[in-house]
């Protein structure tokens, strides 16, 4: 997650919760004045109904829109939990664990509110109770029936006063008269009116009770009601006060009055204390009857307030439970995937935070720990470099030295202290025929020939005898490819602490070098023996050949000892003298010209004479593919090839044989290859080691010059001649020149 | 997705919430006025009707209970014509209002028609009639009607307002257990 990312969800969990919050305040508050409201309970204006009706279809709209932010939070939480979201587990445990910390004593209270309501309305609606009100009443009912009926005979009793008075006096009292007062104390009356049979007012008297205004409003005025039989109404007046009024008719048949029929009213105001009370009784078991007849939707509502308090109670609770674990998943979620991000290397990592908790410390901690490791990582990535650079530095030179090591003439072999080969450069390879890499780690006593085991002793025996770390010595040995001499130079390497390591040997290969100044001497001593032996020569041999002519034809005996001193030495003569061109012509062989030439033909050319001069030799020249035109000097070539096929023709003793020269070129390492085989006598592997040596041969003639001059003049073309067994029988001599 | 699940959710919330009450509005009873009959009576026009089937049983064991009931009549004159170019002669409300005095075991009612009289009687039925009625009630002077013109009276009852005790009336504000109300009804006439 990146960092704009999270800082929007930060922003949007911000407004998410600040909407929750604002949500159950709002609630509360609708709430708070909704039953604020409800506190009047008498009837309220048009415009608070309208507010309370708002109120509560705010409180409604609220609750329900609290319901869908933390259903939503249910439904986001199932699916983090079905993408496998980090911090899921944690979240749903701490919001199942506050809904049941929330449930354990919601749930009860719940069911317990709810019954005891249900229980207290119950008993509220007992039968018992409502008998008792049914009773009171009742009770009322027959104390206002028992005071109609006294008023009723005591309106009866007025009447008979009324007509006593008539009868006696032959008319109606007078209002002033003091009748009507002791007729309201008498029956207690607070009012006693007279109406003719039109509704008209005859006399009235009255203790001051009663207003006109309330006497006028008493019924009984009208016709119809003297039509009613006698009766005894109810009657509310103002303030509150309860009166009884109780109509009777009268009937007076006296001509003077002239009336048929009158009506007298009384009426007897009740006492308010009584009223009141009856009033409370009938208003109370009329509350009690619309109460009971509200019971059911009572408990209904009862039961969805106490739900509604329930589910909010709940819905606070799963969104605490969701505040509480977003605030420690949240730092934790991001805590992981800094700890992902820094274990795959990034440590450019910083967690914000601005909380104070033991959250806020723990990302402090981290922050700090991924910038002590980025430092370190630093520190170590330079000390890296560093080691890099004297790494690389210490691979050049080691390079560098195994390079010189490769190509340097001597052989070189590093031995460690317990005698096995660590080292072996190309020239030591070469001089032991070895290689390198496959005898690394062997001992060195393994590859050795007895005869190297002796040269090894010697040398632990000097340095047992010298304790000189630094021996030298100049072997001739015979290696893979042939007599060697070898400039032998061991140092004992040590360390700092003087310790022994092991030993280091030096391998200069002198046998070039030997061979080049043996071959200096050879001709130094043959141009010396050249210029000093073929001066006398000539006139020893004249002198011989003219005694001989002198002396030949004077002796008889033509076979005597003189015939035979003579042609000896004047043979011996041509002998030395022979000798003594080969030995000038070894001596002063002139520098090589390199020009174009055809060695085929070179070669046929040559073998055209031998084949003349020996038939019994099968002399062929086998050529194998285009061979190139080489830079040769063919006059020395044609000496090299005499030489050669002269030594072929010796091996075969005068026997019938085989002599083939084979020529190749092998054009991938530019190589001329002339081998030259014979199928004679061969050559012993002692004879083979000095055979291009000077003065060494096997015939009985010969001046040991010729292999010689052919490895002298091999060697200024720049080649390399070696000899081998022709299998089954001969030799093969085999030259190699650059093409 | 998470969004419109949500939605649905709370869609099944909220009928599961306001289904009560829907099924409480649905079952109000099936009131309805009838013998309207219009008359010329001196120099104005009259008009008696009677509401029918307006007392449920809930009803009438809520008066009986002491709940004062409140019926409101209304009625509308026009003169005949295309929607907006009706126009309105009359429009009144009347409220007859019905009382139980259970010390004296009888019915108030009050009726605007005859507003200097407290109606009482113990005959409930009587009591009934009386709210349920509308005899003779003068309308308009009939000097405001032309002649051969078309006139049409809408009328309309409903239960204006129930005094239920202590403050259930705002707990029970979307719960009417005795609520009524005629559709509209309509006669035309000419003078």
């Amino acid at each position: 997650m990146n960092q704009t990312d999270s800082s929007r969800a930060n922003r949007y969990r911000r407004k998410e919760r600040f909407w929750l919050i604002t949500v159950l305040l709002l609630v509360v508050i609708f709430g708070f004045f909704g039953g604020w409201f409800f506190e009047f309970q008498s009837d309220l204006s048009l415009l608070n109904n309208i507010l309370l009706f708002g109120l509560i279809n705010l409180n409604v709209i609220l609750l329900l829109l609290l319901a869908y932010l933390v259903l939503r939070n249910i439904v986001k939480l199932i699916f983090e939990r079905k993408r496998n979201i980090l911090g899921h587990k944690l979240r749903t445990r701490l919001v199942i664990a506050f809904m049941g910390l929330c449930l354990i004593p919601t749930l009860p209270l719940f069911w317990i509110a709810t019954q005891f309501i249900s229980f207290s309305l119950e008993y509220w609606f007992s039968h018992q109770v409502e008998q008792s009100l049914e009773k009171s009443v009742e009770l009322g009912k027959d104390y206002l029936k028992e005071e109609k009926r006294d008023l009723n005979l005591d309106s009866q009793f007025v009447k008979n006063e009324l007509l006593k008075y008539f009868v006696l006096t032959g008319s109606i009292p007078k209002n002033s008269e003091k009748f009507y007062v002791a007729l309201l104390q008498q029956y207690n009356l607070d009012a006693i009116l007279l109406t003719d049979a039109g509704g008209e007012l005859v006399w009235d008297v009255n203790t001051g009770q009663l207003s006109p205004v309330e006497i006028e409003k008493l019924p009984g005025w009208s016709a119809e009601a003297a039509m009613d039989p006698p009766q005894v109404a109810s009657l509310s007046l103002a303030d509150q006060r309860e009166a009884l009024v109780a109509i009777v008719p009268l009937s007076i048949s006296d001509g003077s009055l002239e009336m048929t029929s009158a009506r007298l009213i009384a009426v007897r105001l009740l006492p308010t204390v009584i009223t009141d009370k009856l009033a409370a009784i009938a208003s109370g078991y009329e509350d009690y009857l619309q109460l009971k007849l509200l019971q059911t939707p009572l408990k209904t509502s009862n039961f969805i307030t106490f739900s509604i308090v329930t589910l909010l109670v709940i819905f606070a609770a799963v969104w605490f439970g969701f505040f509480l674990a977003k605030n420690m998943t949240v730092p934790i979620q991001s805590l992981v995937s800094a700890t992902q991000q820094v274990a795959e290397g990034n440590l450019n990592i910083h967690l914000k935070s601005e909380r104070q908790d033991e959250i806020g410390m723990l990302i402090n901690s981290f922050n700090k720990m991924v910038q002590d490791l980025n430092e370190s990582r630093e520190q170590l990535d330079s000390a890296y470099l560093v080691l890099q650079q004297h790494h690389a530095e210490l691979e050049d030179r080691k390079l560098y030295m195994e390079i010189v090591l490769k190509n340097i003439a001597a052989g070189v072999i590093s031995l460690d202290a317990y005698g096995n080969i660590v080292t072996m450069n190309k020239s030591a390879e070469m001089i032991f025929g070895l290689v390198g890499e496959q005898v690394k780690g062997n001992h060195y006593a393994s590859l050795l020939q007895p005869e190297h085991t002796e040269i090894v002793k010697s040398f632990m025996r000097l340095y047992r005898q010298s304790r000189q770390d630094y021996l030298e010595q100049q072997v001739r040995v015979a290696m893979n490819k042939g007599p060697r001499t070898l400039l032998i130079k061991a140092s004992v390497l040590r360390d700092e602490k003087n310790s022994y390591m092991g030993v280091v040997v030096v391998l200069d290969d002198l046998t070039d070098l030997e061979k080049a100044q043996r071959m200096a001497a050879w001709r130094e001593v043959a141009r010396r023996i050249a210029h000093e032996i073929k001066n006398p020569l000539t006139p020893i041999q004249l002198s011989a050949q003219r005694l001989r002519r002198k002396y030949y034809n004077l002796i008889e005996d033509k076979e005597s000892i003189f015939d035979e001193c003579t042609r000896t030495i004047v043979q011996q003569v041509e002998h030395m003298k022979h000798l003594v061109n080969e030995f000038s012509k070894f001596a002063r062989l002139p520098r090589v010209q390199l020009t174009p030439s055809d060695l085929p033909t070179i070669v046929e050319e040559s073998l055209a004479i031998y084949r003349h001069t020996y038939p019994q030799a099968s002399l062929s020249i086998n050529i194998n593919g285009n061979f190139p035109t080489l830079l040769l000097d063919p006059v020395q070539f044609k000496q090299v090839m005499v030489n050669l096929l002269d030594n072929a023709i010796h091996a075969l003793d005068g026997e019938p044989g085989k002599i083939e020269v084979k020529l190749l070129y092998d054009s991938v390492l530019k190589i001329a290859r002339l081998e030259c085989s014979d199928t004679g006598h061969g050559i012993s592997p002692q004879d083979r080691l000095r055979m291009f040596e000077p003065y060494y041969s096997t015939k009985e003639k010969g001046s040991g010059l010729g292999l010689t001059i052919v490895a002298s003049i091999i060697a200024d073309h720049s080649g390399f001649i070696r000899v081998r067994d022709n299998l089954p029988k001969g030799t093969v001599i085999s030259i190699e020149l650059p093409g | 997705m998470k969004t419109r699940l949500a939605f649905i959710f709370l869609c099944g919330i909220c009928t599961a919430i306001l289904l009560p009450f829907s099924a409480s509005v649905a079952g109000k009873n099936e009131a309805d006025i009838v013998d309207i009959y219009l008359n010329r009576e001196k120099k104005n026009i009259e008009v008696s009707f009677r509401i029918q089937n307006c007392f449920t049983p809930k009803m009438e064991e809520a008066i009986l209970s002491g709940v004062e009931t409140t019926f409101r009549i209304l009625l509308v004159m026009e003169k005949d014509g295309f929607l907006f170019f009706r126009r309105k002669l009359l429009n009144i409300a009347l409220e007859h209002t019905i009382k139980y005095d259970r010390l004296n075991s009888q019915f108030h009612v009050v009726l605007p028609e005859h507003p200097d009289k407290l109606l009482t009687t113990a005959d409930f039925g009587e009591a009934k009639k009386w709210m349920s009625s509308i005899d003779d009630l003068p309308l308009i002077p009939a000097w405001r009607l032309e002649n051969d013109t078309e006139y049409k009276l809408r009328l309309k009852a409903e239960l204006s307002k129930v005094h239920l005790p202590l403050f259930f009336r705002y707990i029970f504000y979307f719960v009417s257990l005795w609520d009524f109300e005629t559709g509209w009804r309509a006669t035309t006439f000419k003078f």
